[in-house]
């Protein structure tokens, strides 16, 4: 899944493809698997959302 | 162009105003803002109701399906469970029918008990709890009124809560460079909450925090520390917020805590006496920061969304300092949290106190997601031409200013 663009122009981005892009778990790093299932969810979740831009959550509490 | 305004999705109510430990970085009670003084010691129901209408207003006009209702404070069990129980009633019955509501709570956890918890599972409050770290971290900052330890009834409460797995948010943890990171990080991790997170001391160019080296990154490498403790235990099923948000943002991801990249701010605060400010931790900044000169008895959430204090809050890049603009990490950091921007000579308009810390930790963290894999939108592979390394920048305007720091 490619998610759609991004705010910056592209001669600040020096990467062209982007996420959690590895196919197969990585076995040196379950903690990282699992941020990279999670982040795939919220990538796929702002594809849907009305917002262009997102959302930022409170920092003096633990909601998003 | 103006961009569109964004409207509120969250809503934090100073349920209580008063607080029974005494922090000594607290932002409501030990900061440049006395504003608390004032202030009732509970939110009212009359106030609540207001608020509720407000907020069931709000969510028509948007048409937002899902709402956060935050009760915060202060600390906000001091409202009492019977009180907090008509809160919640008056809130939940306002909601409009079909809105996804979640309410949270952010507490020390020192009051927690299993009257509480029925409660919360009644209306499916989930729990957040701050503590610092092991009882030697958390008592250099978190100690009651008469200066006594709170670890172990906050520590009892977070107990408690672990009995109720569905109800546990997770941990809030201020850093402090003189606690270890390694052991704090593993030490909230031992109660296995669900998130971690970490804020850094409020400060600002005026009042810069405390360094022990002014030409190191130190907080950005003590979360870096914290960022390898994490990955180093395969078991460790929970997020910390602002590390996973560092990989979310570098990966395309918008949204994230208020802390970090350009998203613009989706949380109004509602205080006790029904008066409505933008972001809280500025009263931390100077006295009357976060003040709008609203309140939900005579203001819709719009008049806020239009305010001129919160508009800088909607202009993402635009509204930063030239050099964040420039700066290969804006996407990531979006220039640091807004309080930790402030000087009196230039507002909000400076990099963060923290730009060398940020930049540490953001690089820190994209080099291992890129060593695991990971392709990533956001990044700093080298510089653009002319663009000054954001440490060099920090710490030349933070190092002055720490020599004069007393703290």
């Amino acid at each position: 899944m490619q998610p759609h663009g991004t705010a910056l122009p592209s001669s600040d981005i020096t990467t062209v493809s982007a996420g959690p892009t590895n196919a197969e778990p990585s076995t040196s790093a379950p903690v990282l698997d699992r941020v990279a299932a999670r982040v795939r969810t919220r990538l796929a979740s702002e594809e849907t959302a009305s917002s262009s831009t997102g959302d930022s959550g409170h920092a003096a509490s633990l909601t998003r | 162009m103006t961009p569109p305004h964004t409207p509120f999705r969250t809503f934090i109510l100073k349920v209580a105003n008063r607080c029974n430990i005494d922090c000594d970085y607290c932002y409501v009670f030990n900061s440049k803002d006395q504003a608390w003084r004032a202030l009732p010691a509970r939110m009212s129901v009359d106030v609540a109701r207001a608020a509720a209408r407000r907020i069931a207003e709000h969510l028509s006009a948007y048409e937002i399906k899902t709402v956060h209702i935050v009760l915060h404070g202060g600390e906000p069990l001091l409202a009492g469970p019977r009180h907090m129980k008509e809160l919640l009633h008056t809130l939940h019955k306002a909601v409009p029918p079909g809105t996804e509501t979640h309410f949270e709570l952010q507490t020390n956890g020192t009051l927690l008990s299993e009257a509480w918890l029925d409660l919360f599972e009644q209306y499916a409050v989930t729990v957040g709890v701050s503590l610092d770290g092991p009882p030697a971290a958390n008592d250099r900052h978190r100690l009651t009124h008469s200066s006594r330890s709170s670890s172990a009834s906050a520590v009892r409460g977070i107990e408690l809560l672990r009995s109720r797995p569905q109800l546990f948010a997770g941990l809030l943890a201020v850093v402090d460079l003189a606690n270890d990171p390694v052991e704090v990080h593993d030490y909230l991790a031992s109660f296995e909450p669900p998130t971690i997170d970490f804020g850094l001391p409020h400060a600002t160019h005026d009042d810069p925090p405390h360094r022990n080296d002014p030409a190191s990154p130190e907080y950005g490498m003590w979360m870096s520390r914290v960022y390898d403790a994490w990955l180093d235990r395969s078991e460790h099923r929970h997020s910390v917020r602002m590390l996973e948000d560092i990989a979310a943002l570098s990966s395309g991801v918008r949204s994230s805590v208020e802390t970090l990249g350009l998203a613009p701010p989706a949380s109004i605060v509602i205080e006790s006496d029904g008066s409505i400010e933008g972001i809280d931790t500025l009263r931390s900044v100077q006295e009357g920061a976060s003040r709008l000169g609203l309140d939900v008895f005579s203001e819709s959430f719009d008049a806020a969304v239009h305010h001129t204090k919160l508009q800088h809050r909607q202009h993402g890049r635009d509204a930063l300092a030239e050099q964040c603009q420039r700066c290969p990490l804006l996407a990531v950091c979006g220039g640091g949290y807004l309080p930790h921007r402030f000087s009196a000579a230039h507002g909000y308009r400076n990099a963060s106190v923290y730009c060398a810390d940020l930049e540490h930790l953001i690089l820190h963290v994209q080099d291992s997601l890129r060593r695991h894999g990971w392709s990533l939108r956001h990044s700093a592979l080298s510089p653009p031409p002319g663009h000054t390394a954001p440490r060099e920048r920090a710490l030349e305007t933070t190092s002055s200013q720490n020599d004069r720091r007393t703290r």
